[in-house]
């Protein structure tokens, strides 16, 4: 099967706004004088079939416009597409978001920072232990307490964070593959998955809702047999993966509906604000680990796997690839953690020991005040961002110096990702947006808050 | 009472079809329900369902689960049957039983075992020719035409999907009946033209004929002289029953089916239709291409192999042609479980360039060269 | 009537005469601090003139004095002119206004802070004015004095304290028992810093500022002794904050977070007091809690000018009591609570009941009387739980009564929910809805105008100026029409025996002067009003208010007056006896559901903010007035009555001054002062008090 059109080359169809980079180039306007769809254009899965359907092309077809969600099997209830279709081809997308907003930003405003992390919890709800750490940089960002966070604890947020990584990937694969039907292959994933979730409950308490990052550390440590319990997940979860890519990667059938389909160049990802793994399947190599490392991610070795050609397919084999990498990087931390206290030792951010609380006046005025008035964060704003499951998660956090923020605004990666989300399945069948949505991972709760 | 039965043909038709589809298909298909989720489940390291049991004062019977078809039953028959608002009523209701009946009819070509000679039950039959005077042929229908009536009305079945896609009064379900009108049509060619080859054979449309045509020596069943057609009927007709990897028209994530709005006991026999499709394309590959009833080496009188015999009673011949044509149908069944659960599904387009691309040519050129073989070793008569 | 007798009603005879040269009974306590103090180390002073009871006399004689002249002028402009219906714009004289001004500064400008006198300069001028206010120019020139405080340099005015002159430069210094409205004893040394060229550390709130002195409040040695005091304060102070009504606006919470946040070093058992003590009506003691910072007894002695508290025993063993044959029970007991930096003095009406960081605060204005004390109005899930005052220097310092502060009771108390339509004369009517109510009162109501009959508007002392300005604007719409309109003033009786000169006023309406100003000169009261009904001139009367300045016992004889209307509207918060005499009832909002403003007794005008939801279908005074201008066709261009504050602008814009006094007010005057000052401030969001960073 050959691609329809070269991977880098804006596509010539143009539907809906143009993009910053059509603006910048000063060709919008020319493109978007071209008439809606230019003549002779065909989409590009009936492209072969030309000269044989030429005749039944001419018929008198009437566009139909469905409804694609929220409620609809592929849009997880969160999303509605309102596509105008000839027959099975896509001619205009009208991407609706906002069907999971739960007010984050305007609750957080309400809340102490630390009540916050349950909230962050409820962001990428798949890998939830990401959204703590982002938020948790953030704060501490704030008070000026980022290097002095212990190193224990900021390589059990590298490590949590990873694994939370890793969960993510195996999620939005294994959805996706489900979402084309390899049924099997999602139920190997999140079995994978599930064993991740089962250690990383042991750890935190929660399967899901985490909320085990704290400001200035993690909640607790890691348990006595984590580190082997963790090799040992490691090499199963790499034995599923393996097993995965056999039904996968040399079927015919998944690679056709994969390959090639809903290229996006890397000047478009990157004028368009595409981060994570969708902007590195284009080729570009931005990995905040890598270019910006935070915690303590500048002490491992790992790779940023790159695409080239920006379609389904990188989408997918640079998070399968991404996956072996955290691997790598958990058995790296797991190697180097040294031992030490999980917790800053300040009074005035980390809650003083039970028995000093139940005991002593100052430890009940300490953990009182950080309880109900909150810790005070010294006014100010600050921008923080880190590597989250889908792309750079950032954290714009306003302080009054009281104890909750006066805005917390979060740059959600797939909120990004979903503004061109027209751009990738304009042209394509109604059978390719269910894969390019799912490869773009939009995750309702991060992405309307 | 035997001999009343032989000279009522009809009488004789309807109660073997009835025992065929009552005592066999129904169950199977119902069966078949459970088996596949417990098989997907297996390959899913899940359970899968194992809970419905009956209990009976202190008894329980639990069957691995098996009788959830029950409880699924029940469910169906029970649920709120809901017609949409601005649907056609007619159309709606008729859908369904245009998806089934036909399948159903179908079954009646269907050779299941040899003809039972009256009256030599218990004996060895060594000579069938002689011997047999007033048979009972265990099949419903002996016609001539015999599979261009299984193609006749398989083309009728698509009106089942299309009609239930139309009359829904949903954009959704219209577009899956519409994939599912052009995936039948496109791969109905296909599945005709990939018989031909077998019937240039065997010389004949008749599906007993074909059987006894390939004999209990498996080196002549079908699936050894026409191994090609056998892999494009299989993939074609697998098309034609909709299921995965060819579930375009219901297509779950994408489109939801052309059945979205069916409910309760309308939605139960698309269900029920799917499987029982299920076991007549098993039933159709076994006849064409696994010998049908014949077991190997399994003659009228008993086993005969490299010079070493068993002699057995002809009834117990039938029973074991019987049961063997089952296991045949069942295990055929099972492989299309395992390629349901295994591959993913396919695009529109990418189905119609497998089917009208790769599959035809490959059906046609599988003509040509069997027409070739046949006409050089007929000696060119 | 609204009164609350059973709360608030004290004997007259208990409240010493103010400006008497009678000895407060509060000077033993004045010697027992000062016995305190000598232990500290520090020269003992004379019993310093208890600084309220030095200043009071001069505050009634400046009252006096303003008085007669507010009312020499009015006089003069009442006789002179005949002002036209409905309001004449009287340009107040400079004369007047500065009278005013001063009068109010007397008033309630803060204590001024009482050092060693002569220990260092000279003694400051009485009555200073407040730190970090820019100098009142206009009545007497300022010595201002200039020192550095941790390197940077501020300006204050001679007599300032180092602690006040240290928080205005922005660097912070804990302390306990300073209250800016009090004077200070020094007694809890948690303020101490360091000044350059002294020896020893000295309270820096018990030290004035002097010229080129350099204050080192941060510096280690500084942070370290205040650090072991707060530690000391500590060992004592029992582990309740779960259990204690403070926690969360606690001084020694916030002190201890601020400033120290080290692990305690003590095992050994913690001192015993008593921990219930009933010491008044409204108040229990906490002995154990209480850190021994003596703003309650300078509360009772400065603000109450009664010595009803004290302290007894020494050293760990010391405690708060009531002193000998008292009880905490003055009229401003309840700010002792709101001092105390701990939870030791609670409020028996709020203890148990609400966390305190649960509470949301808007700012508004106390209904309780004319004088209109700043409150802030704490409320939780729609409903309020407390009032306290706001810091305000020109009406209320820092203070405000008991009963002021159980108004918020009356939110809850027999409230006009729904609508009424009925036959009037004590029958119940039937509930409708408000718009069915009131196209059937403007139905009957225009009726009678069509006929010429006499209306009368009632202007209730108790609604905001906005709704009386639409029902202002309603008058003025009738008498171009050539109704009869006749106007008049009610409000809830005055009751003279509150009358303090403190804060508490006898007129217990909180808009009284708002009233009289917007319904015009010729406006009468009750009097008018009974003579009007008495001879049946009246067809149909409106009133926006149900209360009326009589009491139960002279009720009954109003009442049969009343049936003689052809129609009576009452917008009614609170279902009473004259509310039954109604044909239509309108439900209306109280002040705490609604915004808007009251003007007080000295023509201030000031806002109220709404705090919670009124209940039903209730509604605010301006909506019901709007809906019936409304119905009656007197709306054209009257788009302002949709919000209160397109209301409040409109007014502003159309009456620039005030009114000669109400006759119904106590006697302080109304100082001329016009709506065209007046500003209708920011919306407050509702804030959290855990997050309001103000408190504890």
């Amino acid at each position: 099967m050959s691609h329809p059109s070269p991977p880098h080359q804006p596509t010539q169809i143009v539907f809906g706004m143009p993009t910053p980079a059509e603006v910048v180039a000063g060709t919008a306007l020319e493109l978007r004088s071209q008439p809606v769809p230019p003549p002779g254009w065909t989409p590009p899965w009936t492209r072969e079939e030309d000269e044989e359907e030429e005749e039944e092309l001419e018929l008198p077809t009437e566009p139909m416009t469905v409804n694609m969600g929220p409620s609809h099997p592929a849009m997880h209830g969160t999303v509605r597409i309102v596509l105008t279709v000839e027959g099975e081809t896509v001619r205009a997308a009208d991407v609706q978001v906002g069907y999971l907003h739960r007010c984050f930003e305007k609750e957080a405003e309400a809340a102490t920072w630390t009540q916050i992390f349950p909230y962050t919890d409820r962001l990428n709800y798949v890998s939830p232990l990401l959204n703590n750490v982002g938020y948790a940089l953030a704060v501490e960002k704030l008070l000026g307490i980022t290097d002095r966070i212990p190193e224990r604890a900021q390589y059990i947020r590298v490590i949590v964070g990873e694994m939370s990584r890793i969960t993510d990937h195996l999620t939005c694969l294994g959805a996706s593959a489900a979402e084309v039907g390899a049924l099997t292959v999602f139920f190997w994933m999140i079995k994978a998955r599930e064993w991740l979730w089962e250690l990383i409950e042991e750890l935190t308490g929660a399967r899901l809702t985490n909320s085990y990052v704290r400001i200035g550390g993690v909640a607790a440590d890691l348990t006595p047999d984590f580190a082997p319990r963790l090799r040992d997940l490691i090499r199963r979860v790499r034995q599923t993966l393996g097993e995965v890519e056999s039904l996968l990667v040399k079927n015919r059938i998944f690679r056709d509906r994969m390959d090639g389909v809903a290229c996006f160049s890397p000047q478009e990802a990157v004028a368009w604000g595409w981060t994570g793994p969708c902007l590195r399947s284009t080729g570009v190599p931005y990995d905040v680990r890598k270019d910006h490392p935070y915690l303590v991610y500048d002490r491992f070795d790992f790779d940023v796997p790159v695409g080239s050609r920006g379609d389904n397919y990188d989408r997918f084999a640079v998070r399968m690839e991404e996956m072996r990498q955290s691997m790598r990087i958990l058995e790296q931390a797991i190697e180097q953690i040294p031992p030490g206290p999980v917790q800053i030792d300040d009074p005035r951010i980390s809650l003083p020991p039970k028995r000093e609380v139940y005991n002593t006046i100052e430890g009940m005025i300490n953990h009182f005040k950080l309880i109900v008035d909150g810790i005070k964060v010294p006014a100010g704003e600050v921008y923080s961002y880190t590597e989250g499951g889908n792309g750079e998660l950032g954290f714009y956090i306003v302080s009054d110096g009281t104890g909750r923020p006066y805005k917390c605004r979060v740059r959600p990666p797939s909120f990004i990702l979903m503004q061109s989300l027209h751009k990738l399945i304009v042209g394509g069948g109604i059978a390719d947006v269910i894969p390019t949505f799912g490869m773009i991972n939009m995750i309702g709760g991060e992405c309307d808050r | 009472m035997l001999e009343f039965l032989i000279e009522h043909t009809w009488l004789q038709a309807l109660i073997k079809m009835a025992l065929l589809i009552l005592a066999f298909v129904m169950p199977l298909a119902s069966l078949s329900t459970w088996a596949e989720r417990r098989q997907s489940a297996m390959m899913q390291d899940r359970l899968g369902p194992n809970r419905a049991e009956l209990r009976l004062g202190s008894i329980e019977l639990r069957l691995w689960g098996i009788l959830h078809f029950v409880a699924d039953a029940l469910k169906m028959v029970f649920k709120e049957d809901v017609v949409p608002a601005r649907a056609n009523r007619f159309l709606f209701g008729l859908a369904p039983i245009l998806a089934i009946a036909p399948v159903i009819i179908t079954f009646a070509i269907i050779p299941f075992g040899s003809d039972l000679c009256v009256g030599h039950a218990f004996e060895v039959l060594r000579d069938p020719a002689s011997m047999c005077t007033s048979t009972i042929p265990l099949q419903v229908a002996r016609i001539d035409q015999g599979f261009l009536f299984y193609f006749a009305l398989a083309s009728l079945a698509v009106y089942g999907t299309t009609l239930a896609g139309w009359a829904s009064y949903n954009k959704w379900s219209l577009l899956g009946g519409l994939r599912a009108s052009s995936q039948m049509m496109s791969y109905e060619v296909t599945m005709g033209l990939s018989l031909m080859g077998a019937f240039l054979i065997y010389g004949t449309l008749e599906p007993h004929a074909m059987v006894l045509a390939q004999g209990p020596t498996p080196s002549s069943w079908g699936i050894v002289t026409q191994p090609l057609a056998f892999f494009i009927f299989l993939t074609a007709a697998i098309a034609e029953t909709k299921r995965a990897p060819f579930d375009l028209p219901e297509g779950e994530p994408e489109i939801i089916g052309y059945f979205v709005e069916y409910s309760g006991m309308r939605f139960g026999i698309f269900f029920l239709a799917e499987f029982v499709e299920t076991i007549f394309l098993a039933a159709v590959v076994t006849t064409v291409f696994l010998g049908g009833w014949q077991v190997p080496w399994l003659y009228p009188d008993g086993f005969h192999l490299m010079g070493w015999t068993l002699e057995l009673p002809h009834l117990a011949v039938v029973l074991i042609q019987l049961v063997v044509w089952s296991l045949k149908i069942i295990v055929l069944c099972w492989l299309q479980l395992l390629i349901r659960w295994t591959l993913p599904r396919f695009r529109p387009d990418q189905l119609m360039r497998l089917g009208w691309k790769q599959l035809l040519p490959a059906s046609l050129i599988n003509i040509v060269v069997t027409a070739g073989v046949v006409l050089a070793r007929s000696g060119g008569r | 009537m609204a009164d609350d007798p059973k709360k608030t009603k004290q004997p007259a005879t208990d409240l010493p005469a103010r400006g008497s040269s009678a000895p407060p009974p509060g000077v033993a306590s004045s010697t027992h601090i000062a016995t305190r103090r000598s232990g500290s180390g520090l020269p003992l002073v004379p019993p310093r003139p208890a600084t309220g009871e030095g200043i009071k006399p001069s505050i009634a004689d400046a009252l006096r004095e303003t008085a007669d002249a507010v009312q020499e002028a009015v006089r003069e402009l009442t006789g002179k002119t005949q002002l036209a219906v409905p309001v004449a714009v009287v340009q107040p004289t400079p004369a007047q206004i500065r009278a005013a001004d001063a009068l109010s500064r007397t008033l309630l400008s803060p204590r001024p802070p009482s050092g060693p006198q002569g220990s260092r300069g000279p003694s400051p001028p009485a009555p200073a004015p407040a730190p970090g206010e820019p100098a009142a120019g206009e009545t007497k020139p300022v010595d201002m004095v200039t020192l550095k405080v941790d390197g940077r340099e501020v300006s204050v005015p001679r007599g300032t304290n180092v602690l006040e002159a240290c928080l205005k430069a922005g660097v912070e210094v804990s302390y306990f028992c300073y209250h800016p409205g009090l004077s200070s004893p020094a007694v809890c040394r948690q303020c101490l810093v360091e000044v350059v060229g002294q020896p020893k550390l000295v309270p820096s709130c018990y030290t004035p500022v002097a010229d080129q002195m350099e204050v080192l409040a941060s510096s280690p040695r500084a942070l370290l002794a205040r650090q072991q005091m707060l530690e000391f304060t500590l060992v004592n102070h029992p582990v309740d904050c779960p259990i204690c009504d403070k926690a969360g606006e606690c001084l020694l919470q916030k002190h201890y977070m601020d400033w120290d946040g080290k692990d305690s070093r003590t095992d050994f058992d913690k001192v015993h007091k008593p921990k219930v003590v009933d010491l008044g009506p409204y108040i229990v003691l906490d002995a154990e809690r209480c850190i021994l910072c003596t703003r309650c007894i300078r509360v009772c002695d400065e603000v109450a000018g009664q010595h009803q508290l004290e302290m007894a025993w020494r050293g760990d063993r010391q405690e708060l009591v009531v002193a000998p044959g008292q009880r905490l029970d003055n009229p401003y007991s309840l700010n002792t609570v709101d001092v105390c930096p701990v939870g030791a003095l609670t409020s028996k009406d709020f203890r148990f009941r609400m966390r305190v960081w649960e509470l949301y605060t808007v700012d508004s204005i106390c209904p309780g009387c004319a004088t209109g004390c700043n409150i802030e109005v704490h409320h939780h899930q729609g409903e309020v739980w407390r009032l306290v005052p706001r810091e305000n220097r020109e009406v209320n310092g820092y203070w405000m009564c008991d009963e002021g502060r159980f108004t918020y009771k009356e939110l809850r108390r027999a409230r006009v929910a729904g609508a009424r339509i009925g036959m009037g004369k004590g029958m119940p009517g039937q509930v409708a809805s408000i718009d069915k109510a009131v196209s059937y009162a403007a139905e009957r109501l225009g009726r009678i105008c069509d006929d010429k009959g006499t209306v009368g508007l009632v202007f209730g002392a108790q609604a905001q100026n906005e709704a009386l300005y639409a029902l202002y604007k309603v008058a003025e719409l009738l008498a171009e029409q050539g109704v009869p309109v006749r106007r008049y003033v009610l409000g809830r009786a005055p009751r003279p025996e509150r009358q303090d000169n403190i804060l508490r006023s006898a007129d217990v309406n909180p808009n009284t002067a708002g009233a009289q100003l917007l319904a015009g000169p010729g406006a009468g009261g009750l009097a008018e009003l009974r003579a009007d009904l008495g001879a049946g001139v009246l067809k149909a009367l409106w009133m926006v208010g149900e209360d009326v300045p009589i009491g139960a016992e002279e009720l009954p004889a109003l009442l049969p007056l009343l049936d003689r209307l052809q129609l009576l509207i009452v917008q009614a918060v609170h279902d009473t006896e004259i509310v039954r005499r109604a044909q239509v009832i309108l439900p209306a909002a109280a002040w705490a559901e609604v915004d808007g403003t009251f003007t007080n007794a000295k023509g201030m005008v000031q806002r109220i903010r709404r705090a919670v939801d009124p209940p039903g279908t209730a509604r605010p005074h301006l909506e019901l007035v709007g809906l019936m201008s409304q119905k009656l066709g007197l709306a054209r261009g009257q788009g302002w009555q949709g919000s209160p504050r397109q209301a409040f602008l409109h007014m502003t814009g159309a009456i620039t001054a005030t009114l000669p006094p109400p006759d119904m007010s106590g006697p302080i005057p109304a100082p001329l002062r016009g709506f065209a000052r007046a500003e209708w401030g920011r919306d407050m969001p509702p804030v959290q008090l855990r997050f309001a960073n103000a408190r504890g």
